[in-house]
C-alpha cells in the first residue's frame, strides 16, 4: 500500500490529484478547529472538559464532524447534513413519484436530483444550525454548562446579530463541506463525501488513544495497540472475502484460437451489509433510554418499574444484557439488509435476460434458488462477524474504560477500513491506466 | 473566483458561449470588404491588379500562429469574404462570418438549416490550411465529402491550399495523394477504417494517413454524441471454426410468450421454461446449461435474437442477396456495417441469403477516440446547444448559437396525438391529402423504410403520388430531393431526409417566381410521424421547411403507442379510462399532459443512449491505451528489417539457422516480420475476444459492491500481463512448423487475412442499483408501488 502510494506521487497527474485531494482534507481538518463568531473558545474548553460527551445524542453526530462539533467551530456541522440529505432524498423517491422518475431518468434525472439533495442540505444545515445554537445558549449542549447569561457563556455576547452571524456561518461551513466533499469526488481520488467521514473518524484516533495511554498506563497502551491492529486485519481480511459463483454467458458466438481462462463470476461478499446494521442497531437501542427519559416522572417520585428496568440494564454499554441486544439486533439487522439489498429473482431474471447462467443449474427459478441458498448460508459468519466487530467499544468500554469512540472497533473501524480500502483500490486501478500512458511516453 | 465556481456548482449553471462577442469583429471585417468592394466598382472593376493585391495579403496570413489575434482574423475574413465572392460568385452572410470567427476560437457553432455552414466550414478549413495546419473536415457520409470538397474547390485554389476528398471506392495510391492535400474531406467511418488499416499494414510505406492536427466536423452533434461509440472494427476470416448448429428450424417453431419472452425494451429475448424444454426434446442428452452445450446455446441465442428482434425494413434491408444494415439515426444504409458474433450469419439463414464468412475483430476503434487524437476540434451543425453540456465534459468543446441570417418564421404547430396508431396513420394520410390539395408541397418523415413504404401506399390509395426516399433506393436521394420542394410534391422519408438535405421550394433550380408560388403556398409542410428518440432529430426534420426565411410548416402525429413500439419506457401512457374520455371520434387525444408524457419518454430514450455510449467509451479507453502499446512495439518491427529476425532467432536460433539456409538472408528477414507482426495482430484479436466475454458479465461485480468499471479495467490489465511472452510463445510454434517450399516460405499456411466490417452492441450497465436503490425499491414493492 505505502508502496502504491509512492508510486502515485511520483506520476504527475495522480500526485496532483492526491495533493488535491489531501489540500481539501486540511481544509477541512483546520475548519474544524476555527471558533465560529461570537463563541468564546476558552469557555467551550472548560465545558468540554467538564462534561462526559461519550454517550448521548450527539455521539454519532460529533463522529461524524471530527470532533467539531462540541468545539462550535465553523464546521461544527460536519458533513451530516449532507448525508442526512442524501438519505432524506433517497428515501422521498417512495413517496414522491416525481422523484422516483427522475431517478430512472438517468443522468440528467439524477444530477437533478443532486440538485436538490443541495438545496437540502442547505435547508437542514440551517435547521441544525439554529438547533445547535439553541442548544448552546441555553446550557444544554454540555448539561448545564455554559449557558447564555451567566458566567464562562459559551456565547458572551448574546445579540440577534450576533447569533445570525453564527447560524449563516455554520451553514454555510456545512455548504462549503459538502462542496468540498464533491470537488474531492470530481478532481481528487476516491468518494468525497466516504473520505471526509473517514477523516472526521481516524482524527479522533490519536485522542481516544492518548486517553488511553493516560489513564490505564503503557501497558495497557502497548496491549490495546497489538490487539487493535489484529481486529484491522481481521476487518481488512474479512471485507476482502467473498465467494465467487462462476457464471457464463451464451448470448455471442466468439471466435478466438485460445479457449478457456475467462473467470466472469458473481461476487458475493461475507460482509454484504457493510456498516449500515450496526448503526442500525446502535440508533435502535438508543429508542429505550429516549423512552425511559421521557417517562421519568420530573417531580423526583419513584419512576415505574420498567423504566428501572432499561435504565438498569439497557442505557449502558457495560452491561451484558446491552451486549447482548446490541449483538443480537445487529445480526438480525444484517438479515434483514441482505434480504432487501440483494434478490435473487432480480439476478436471476437479469441474467437470463442477457443470455447467463450458472454451469450445470438451469436459469430461472433453480438459479433463484442456488443464490439464494449461497446467500443465506454467507450471511451467517458476516453477521456473526458484524456483530462481534460491534461489540468491541462496549468489550474495551469494561476492560479499559475507553469510550463508545474507541478507534478499534464498531462502526469507526468498519468506515475507516471500508473507505482506506475503497481508495486504495481506486489509486491502484489509476496507477495501472496511468502506466501504459507512462510507456506510451 | 472560488465563490463563483461554488455559485456554478451549487445551481448546476450549463454554459453556451455567448457568440455575439466577435459580432464587432465580424461588422468590421465585413464594412471593410465592403468599402473595397465598392472601390473597386468605382475603380471601374480594373480587376487583375486588386486581386494580386488581395491575393498578396491573404497570403500573409499564413504567417500567424495557431492562435488568431483580433485584427489578424479580421483581416482573414475580410479577405475571406472578397475572395468568395470572387472565386464562388456567393455574397457570405455576416452570421456565416460570426460563426467562422467563432470557430476559428475554437468554438462549435449551431446554425440553422439553409444558413451555409458548408461555407463556414471552408473558411475555417481555409484559415487553419493557410497557418500550415492540416485539416481534416469530416462530414456524415461519403455523398457530402465529394460533394463539399468539390463545390469549394475555387476558394481553397484562389486561397492558394490544396483541398481533396476521400471517399469509398478509392484505392490505397489515391488515399494516399489525397491524404496528403493540405484540406480533406472525408466520411468519419472512412477516416476511421484507414487509421485501422494503417495500424494493420504490413509494410511501412503502406500508410495513407498525414498527421492529425485540425479536424472541423460537420453535423457534430451526429458524429460526435449519436454515433461516438459506435466501435469501427476491422475483421477478418476466424482462425478457428465456430460450431455452427442448424437451429434455424428450431428457432423458427417457437412461438412467442409461450416459448420465448421479449423484453419490453426490445433489446432482449430469452426462451422460456417452456422453451427450454422444447430445446432439450430437440436435442436429446445435451445440458444446454453446461459448458459443453455453450456454443449450442449460444447459437439458439443468437438466431431467436436475429428472427424475433431483428424487423425486415426496419432494422435491415435485403438488397443485392445481402442483409444490409440500417442506421436509426440517420435512416441511411450503415455501409461496410455488420452485426456481431454471429448475429449477422443467423440473419443471413433466417431471409435465406448466402452466408458471409465468420468474422473475428482484429482491431476496434471508437468514432471518439478518433476524434480526440486531433490536437483541435470544432465543428458545426444545426442542433448542438441541446448537447452543448456533453460536448463540454467530453470532449472540452464549447458550443454556441449563431442567429439566423433571417428570422426564421416557420409555423411548428402543436403536436397531434392519437390513440392508436392505426388512427394516427389515417390521420396523417388526411392531413397531407389535404396540403397536397392546395398544391403545397408536404414530406412526411418516418421511422423506418417499412413505415415509409407503408405511408407511399396509403397515398396512392387516396390517388395521391409520391416519391419515397429510404434506404433502399438511396441512389435517388439527389433527384427526390430536388423535386421535393416543387408545387403539390409528396415526399415520404426516412431520417434519411434528416441531416444536409436542403430542399428548394420550387425544386432544385426553380425561378423567382416559382419559389414565391410556392411560398405563398404556404411553403413546405413537415409532417413528421412519430417522435424520434430525441427532440434533435425531430428538430433536424422539421428543419427541412422554412430555411432562409422561407414559410413553411412541421407537425408532429405521435400516437399513444409510439414509445412502446420503438422501446422506450411507456410509463403512464397506457390508454387509461381518464384518457379514454378525452378522445375524440378520429381517435385524437385532446388532453394536454399527455404531449408531456411523451416528452418523457423520448427523454428517457436520450438519456439511455447517451449512458450507454458513455459506458461503452470508459470500458474502451484502456483498451486503447494497451493497443497504443502494442501498436508501438509492431511499429519498431515494421521499421526495422532486422528487429523480427533479432527476436526470432532468440526465440528459435537453431530453427533460424536452418530457414536462413533454405531462405536467404532477406527472404527470412521478411518471413521473420511477417510472422512476428502476424502473432501480435492474433494475440491483440484474443486479447479483444477475451475482454468481450468479461465485459458481458462484469456488471455482476456490483453485486459485491464493486464498481463494476474499476473491476474491468482490473481484469483488463491482469488479461494483458505477459501478453508479448505469448506472442514470443505462439511465433516460436508458427516458425517451427513453417513450411519452405521451392525457396519460399508458404506464409499462406499461417494465412493473413483481413477484411473489413463494423459492428455495434449495447449492454446495460449496473441493472441492480446501489444498496440504497435496492432498498428503495423494496419500499416501493412493500407499498405496493
Amino acid at each position: 500500500m505505502l508502496t502504491a502510494f509512492g508510486r502515485a506521487f511520483r506520476t504527475p497527474d495522480l500526485r496532483r490529484k492526491l495533493l488535491f485531494t489531501l489540500g481539501i482534507i486540511a481544509i477541512f481538518r483546520m475548519g474544524a478547529f476555527i471558533p465560529s463568531p461570537g463563541i468564546d473558545y476558552r469557555n467551550v474548553q472548560q465545558c468540554v472538559n467538564a462534561a462526559d460527551t461519550s454517550q448521548g445524542i450527539y455521539q454519532l453526530v460529533n463522529l461524524f464532524s471530527g470532533g467539531a462539533l462540541l468545539q462550535v467551530s465553523i464546521f461544527a456541522l460536519g458533513i451530516m447534513p449532507y448525508i442526512t440529505a442524501s438519505i432524506i432524498v433517497q428515501l422521498l423517491r417512495v413517496v414522491i413519484p416525481r422523484f422516483q422518475e427522475l431517478h430512472l431518468e438517468g443522468a440528467q434525472g439524477q444530477s437533478q436530483l443532486t440538485q436538490y439533495t443541495r438545496y437540502l442540505t442547505i435547508a437542514l444545515g440551517l435547521l441544525n444550525a439554529t438547533t445547535l445554537v439553541t442548544l448552546a445558549r441555553s446550557g444544554q449542549l454540555f448539561a448545564g454548562c455554559g449557558a447564555a447569561g451567566k458566567p464562562g457563556a459559551l456565547i458572551p455576547n448574546d445579540n440577534l446579530v450576533t447569533i445570525l452571524l453564527l447560524i449563516i456561518t455554520l451553514t454555510a461551513g456545512s455548504g462549503l463541506i459538502m462542496w468540498m466533499g464533491e470537488l474531492v469526488t470530481e478532481k481528487g481520488v476516491g468518494n468525497g463525501m466516504s473520505l471526509l467521514i473517514f477523516v472526521a473518524i481516524a482524527a479522533q484516533f490519536p485522542t481516544a488513544l492518548g486517553a488511553i495511554l493516560k489513564t490505564q498506563g503503557w501497558g495497557t497502551f502497548l496491549i490495546v495497540m497489538v490487539v487493535g491492529l489484529l481486529v484491522v486485519a481481521l476487518v481488512v481480511f474479512v471485507e476482502q472475502s467473498q465467494r465467487r459463483v462462476p457464471v457464463q454467458y451464451a448470448k455471442r458466438m466468439i471466435g478466438r484460437r485460445t479457449m478457456g481462462g475467462t473467470s466472469t463470476y458473481i461476487p458475493i461478499k461475507v460482509n454484504m451489509a457493510g456498516v449500515i446494521p450496526v448503526i442500525f442497531a446502535s440508533s435502535m437501542l438508543y429508542l429505550p433510554a429516549l423512552i425511559s427519559q421521557f417517562a421519568t416522572p420530573a417531580d423526583g417520585s419513584n419512576p415505574p418499574w420498567w423504566i428501572e428496568w432499561i435504565n438498569n440494564y439497557l442505557t449502558r454499554g457495560d452491561h451484558p444484557i446491552y451486549m447482548l441486544m446490541y449483538f443480537l439486533l445487529t445480526v438480525g439487522f444484517t438479515y434483514f439488509y441482505v434480504a432487501i439489498t440483494f434478490n435473487p429473482e432480480e439476478v436471476s431474471d437479469n441474467m437470463k435476460k442477457y443470455g447467463g447462467f450458472i454451469p450445470g443449474i438451469r436459469a430461472g427459478r433453480p438459479t433463484q434458488d442456488y443464490l439464494q441458498y449461497v446467500i443465506s448460508r454467507i450471511t451467517l459468519p458476516g453477521a456473526l462477524y458484524l456483530g462481534i466487530v460491534a461489540l468491541i467499544p462496549l468489550i474495551a468500554l469494561v476492560l479499559v474504560g475507553a469510550n463508545q469512540n474507541f478507534p478499534f472497533g464498531g462502526t469507526s473501524i468498519l468506515i475507516v477500513v471500508g473507505v482506506g480500502l475503497e481508495t486504495v483500490k481506486q489509486i491502484d486501478a489509476q496507477l495501472q491506466q496511468r502506466h501504459y500512458e507512462g510507456l506510451l511516453r | 473566483m472560488v465563490g463563483n465556481k461554488f455559485k456554478n456548482w451549487l445551481f448546476n449553471a450549463p454554459g453556451v458561449v455567448d457568440t455575439a462577442k466577435l459580432g464587432a469583429l465580424v461588422g468590421r471585417a465585413a464594412a471593410r470588404a465592403q468599402t473595397r468592394e465598392n472601390e473597386h466598382h468605382a475603380a471601374g472593376g480594373n480587376t487583375a491588379a486588386t486581386h494580386d493585391i488581395l491575393a498578396g495579403r491573404c497570403s500573409q496570413q499564413s504567417t500567424g500562429t495557431a492562435d488568431w489575434s483580433d485584427s489578424e482574423l479580421e483581416d482573414y475574413l475580410f479577405c475571406a469574404r472578397l475572395l468568395v465572392k470572387e472565386s464562388l460568385g456567393m455574397e457570405l452572410f455576416d452570421t456565416q462570418l460570426l460563426a467562422a470567427a467563432n470557430m476559428l476560437r475554437g468554438t462549435a457553432v449551431e446554425m440553422d438549416t439553409g444558413e451555409g455552414k458548408t461555407l463556414v466550414g471552408a473558411l475555417v478549413a481555409g484559415a487553419h490550411a493557410l497557418r500550415g495546419r492540416r485539416v481534416h473536415v469530416l462530414t456524415v457520409n461519403d455523398y457530402l465529402a465529394g460533394r463539399d470538397a468539390h463545390w469549394m474547390a475555387p476558394f481553397f485554389e484562389r486561397l492558394g491550399v490544396t483541398a481533396a476528398s476521400v471517399t469509398e471506392g478509392f484505392e490505397a495510391v489515391e488515399r494516399q495523394k489525397a491524404y496528403r492535400a493540405d484540406i480533406v474531406y472525408v466520411c468519419v467511418n472512412e477516416l476511421g477504417f484507414d487509421v485501422l488499416r494503417d495500424r494493420t499494414r504490413t509494410a511501412p510505406e503502406d500508410a495513407v494517413l498525414q498527421l492529425f492536427e485540425v479536424c472541423i466536423v460537420d453535423e457534430v452533434d451526429s458524429v460526435l454524441v449519436d454515433e461516438a461509440t459506435v466501435p469501427l472494427v476491422l475483421a477478418g476470416r476466424a482462425r478457428s471454426e465456430l460450431q455452427s448448429m442448424d437451429v434455424a428450424e428450431f428457432v423458427s417453431g417457437l412461438k412467442s410468450d409461450l416459448d420465448y419472452t421479449v423484453e419490453a425494451d426490445r433489446r432482449n429475448v430469452s426462451l422460456t421454461d417452456a422453451g427450454l424444454s422444447r430445446a432439450e426434446v430437440w436435442w436429446p442428452g445435451v445440458e444446454l446449461y453446461s459448458v459443453e452445450g455453450t456454443p449450442l446455446f449460444s447459437s439458439i441465442n443468437v438466431a431467436l435474437h436475429a428472427q424475433v428482434l431483428l424487423q425486415r425494413d426496419v432494422d435491415y434491408i435485403v438488397r443485392d442477396g445481402k442483409a444490409e444494415i440500417v442506421s436509426d439515426s440517420r435512416g441511411r444504409v450503415a455501409a461496410l456495417q455488420r452485426w456481431p458474433d454471429g448475429l449477422q450469419a443467423a440473419v443471413e439463414t433466417k431471409e435465406g441469403l448466402h452466408k458471409t464468412e465468420q468474422g473475428e475483430v482484429l482491431d476496434q476503434l471508437l468514432v471518439r477516440d478518433l476524434v480526440k487524437s486531433f490536437a483541435s476540434v470544432t465543428g458545426m451543425s444545426g442542433t448542438a446547444v441541446a448537447v452543448a453540456e456533453y460536448l463540454r465534459t467530453h470532449y472540452t468543446l464549447d458550443v454556441g448559437r449563431i442567429p439566423s441570417h433571417k428570422k426564421c418564421i416557420r409555423q411548428d404547430r402543436p403536436e397531434r396525438i392519437y390513440a392508436t396508431s392505426a388512427q394516427r396513420d389515417t390521420a396523417v394520410v388526411d392531413a397531407a391529402a389535404a396540403a397536397h390539395a392546395t398544391g403545397q408541397p408536404v414530406l412526411i418523415g418516418t421511422h423506418d423504410v417499412a413505415a415509409s413504404d407503408r405511408f407511399a401506399a396509403l397515398l396512392a390509395a387516396r390517388g395521391i403520388e409520391s416519391q419515397v426516399l429510404n434506404a433502399r433506393n438511396d441512389s435517388l436521394e439527389a433527384e427526390v430531393i430536388a423535386q421535393a420542394g416543387r408545387r403539390a410534391a409528396v415526399t415520404v422519408s426516412t431520417q434519411m431526409a434528416g441531416r444536409g438535405t436542403d430542399i428548394l421550394l420550387g425544386g432544385t433550380g426553380a425561378t423567382q417566381a416559382g419559389h414565391g408560388a410556392v411560398s405563398a403556398l404556404g411553403g413546405l409542410l413537415v409532417i413528421i410521424v412519430g417522435r424520434f428518440y430525441s427532440p434533435r432529430l425531430d428538430a433536424q426534420l422539421r428543419g427541412r421547411a422554412g430555411r432562409q426565411g422561407d414559410p413553411g410548416a412541421s407537425v408532429i402525429f405521435s400516437s399513444m403507442e409510439d414509445p412502446a413500439a420503438n422501446g422506450q419506457e411507456a410509463h403512464g401512457l397506457e390508454l387509461t379510462e381518464s384518457v379514454a374520455r378525452d378522445i375524440d371520434d378520429a381517435g385524437r387525444v385532446t388532453r394536454a399532459d399527455v404531449s408531456k408524457l411523451l416528452d418523457r419518454a423520448q427523454r428517457l430514450a436520450e438519456q439511455e443512449r447517451q449512458e450507454t455510449a458513455q459506458n461503452s467509451w470508459k470500458y474502451n479507453e484502456l483498451i486503447a491505451y494497451q493497443r497504443q502499446v502494442v501498436l508501438a512495439e509492431r511499429d519498431a518491427i515494421l521499421r526495422d528489417d532486422g528487429a523480427a529476425l533479432k527476436v526470432c532467432e532468440g526465440l528459435a536460433p537453431a530453427r533460424i539457422q536452418t530457414l536462413g539456409r533454405m531462405l536467404g538472408a532477406e527472404k527470412l528477414a521478411a518471413a521473420c516480420k511477417a510472422v512476428m507482426l502476424f502473432e501480435l495482430d492474433g494475440q491483440w484479436s484474443d486479447h479483444l475476444a477475451l475482454l468481450s466475454e468479461q465485459r458481458a458479465a462484469i456488471h455482476l461485480r456490483s453485486l459485491g459492491r464493486q464498481n463494476p468499471l474499476d473491476e474491468f479495467r482490473k481484469e483488463t490489465i491482469s488479461l494483458f500481463e505477459g501478453f508479448f511472452d505469448r506472442v514470443n510463445e505462439s511465433a516460436a510454434e508458427t516458425l517451427a512448423v513453417l513450411d519452405v517450399v521451392d525457396g519460399e516460405v508458404d506464409l499462406e499456411a499461417a494465412g493473413i487475412r483481413r477484411g473489413t466490417t463494423t459492428w455495434t452492441y449495447v449492454v446495460n450497465e449496473d441493472p441492480f442499483g446501489s444498496p440504497s436503490d435496492q432498498a428503495v425499491k423494496w419500499l416501493l414493492k412493500k407499498m405496493g408501488r
